[in-house]
């Protein structure tokens, strides 16, 4: 009797352990930090007007309720000192925007063979119901104006461009490629110049496989393309260009 | 008697509970805090962490652009301020105002007791348009690789204090040459 009771005891202690243990598996840990704050942009005023020559671009972008609309900047080219200026009266534009300005202008510089300390930029945007224009998609279109502007040449009024551009004049992949699309077509746009690798639309689906390998599962997470969309089918002339070059035998009148 | 030994129980099912709690609460704490799970011979030893025909590079940025450099070669990839914001914020080991997403990544790999092996780059097709980098995590016996863009692979990598792996043939062809 005595066995049979110690026995019930320490059964009940070894199963109020594991009840115990499994009580404990969850941890909780909490994030706990202050509040964000905003840097002020600063711009210097001065433009002084001497030579200069103005072209314009069309620009595709993607709208904060996700729909393409084709907006369009001025851009001023004349002689200075290096400055890049970009109009804030209208509507502002974000850091990464501001970069793309700079380096289209050396991609541009480049391209033209100037010293691309002896001009000064201007870049006006000409957008409706927009407070802020971001991210880096127009540098490609915005290099081209510049270029034109420096030879004194004028960017077709058929045309448009999406794409970033680096300093050597390298087009790379932008967002939103579908939507800017079918924006450029809706407004009677001919030709719309892309990126490399972009002339059609991918969506991606995950795909996982796992396997075992020495008693170790090692699974492998990729994404592969779940469907493609040909940008033609939005009935508009679409032409891949890597750089800056192949992007002036399109884009100057 | 019975009401003595019903007490007895009692007391000890209380305490087994207790005990029972705090061993795995001190466990995961520890497994968690640390991030230390331990490598089997066998996980080492699997192809997929085989570092042959990568080299380690060094991960900057600057205000836009993230930067690889082994030596004398630098491949530059465009990305957005909050990527190098976030990656430069891992190397220098600080958090501003509020964690990042890459922060939040890490507190929870560690804390569900997830180790980060290793980040290797390479590009799918050869170009600059094909950058891609895949994530290699353990727990346990299983080994989990996910693709991620290079910049969220690198930001992670540097809050793990692991290297960063860059295939050696493409770096070597897509890459400037900074010495010449």
């Amino acid at each position: 009797m005595k066995y049979a009771i110690a026995a019930l005891i320490a059964i009940m202690f070894v199963s109020s352990f594991l009840v115990g243990s499994l009580f404990s598996q969850v941890t909780i840990i909490k994030h706990s930090t202050g509040a964000a704050s905003a840097a002020p942009v600063v711009m210097n005023p001065i433009f002084q007007n001497t030579e200069e020559h103005t072209t314009f671009v069309y620009l595709p972008a993607v709208s904060n309720d996700g729909s393409g609309i084709l907006t369009s900047a001025r851009i001023t080219v004349e002689q200075g000192n290096g400055a890049v200026f970009a109009d804030v009266d209208n509507v502002f534009t974000a850091t990464e925007t501001q970069n793309s300005f700079r380096v289209a202008r050396d991609a541009a510089a480049t391209w033209a063979g100037v010293d691309k300390e002896t001009i000064d930029v201007s870049i006006v945007f000409n957008i409706q119901d927009a407070e802020l224009v971001e991210g880096p998609s127009a540098g490609a279109a915005i290099a081209a104006g510049i270029a034109a502007a420096i030879i004194g040449g004028d960017i077709r009024s058929d045309i448009a461009m999406t794409g970033t551009i680096n300093e050597n004049g390298k087009i790379g992949p932008v967002g939103g490629i579908l939507e800017k699309t079918k924006a450029a077509a809706n407004e009677g746009i001919k030709q719309f110049l892309v990126p490399p690798g972009q002339g059609s639309l991918e969506q991606l689906k995950r795909h996982v496989t796992c396997s075992m390998q020495d008693s170790v599962t090692v699974c492998k997470v990729t994404y592969v393309i779940k469907e493609q969309t040909q940008l033609e089918d939005s009935g508009i002339d679409v032409i891949t260009v890597s750089n800056l070059d192949e992007a002036m035998d399109y884009m100057l009148a | 008697m019975w009401f003595v030994v019903v007490i007895i129980g009692t007391f000890l099912v209380l305490l087994g509970v207790l005990i029972g709690a705090l061993f795995f609460q001190v466990s995961t704490t520890i497994s968690s805090t640390s991030g230390i799970i331990p490598t089997t011979s066998h996980i080492t030893s699997l192809e997929e962490l085989n570092e042959d025909g990568y080299i380690e590079v060094e991960a900057t940025v600057d205000a836009m652009n993230l930067i690889y450099t082994h030596e004398c070669i630098q491949v530059t990839m465009a990305t957005t301020n909050f990527q190098t914001y976030s990656i430069q914020n891992g190397i220098d080991d600080i958090i501003e105002v509020r964690p990042t997403i890459h922060d939040v990544v890490k507190d929870l790999l560690d804390n569900f007791g997830m180790k980060v092996l290793q980040v290797k780059i390479d590009s799918k097709d050869g170009t600059e348009l094909g950058y891609y980098a895949n994530l290699y995590l353990q727990e346990g016996n299983k080994i989990v690789i996910l693709e991620t863009r290079p910049s969220d692979s690198t930001a992670i990598a540097v809050r793990a204090g692991i290297p960063i792996l860059f295939k050696q043939n493409t770096f070597e062809e897509l890459g400037a040459n900074i010495c010449s």
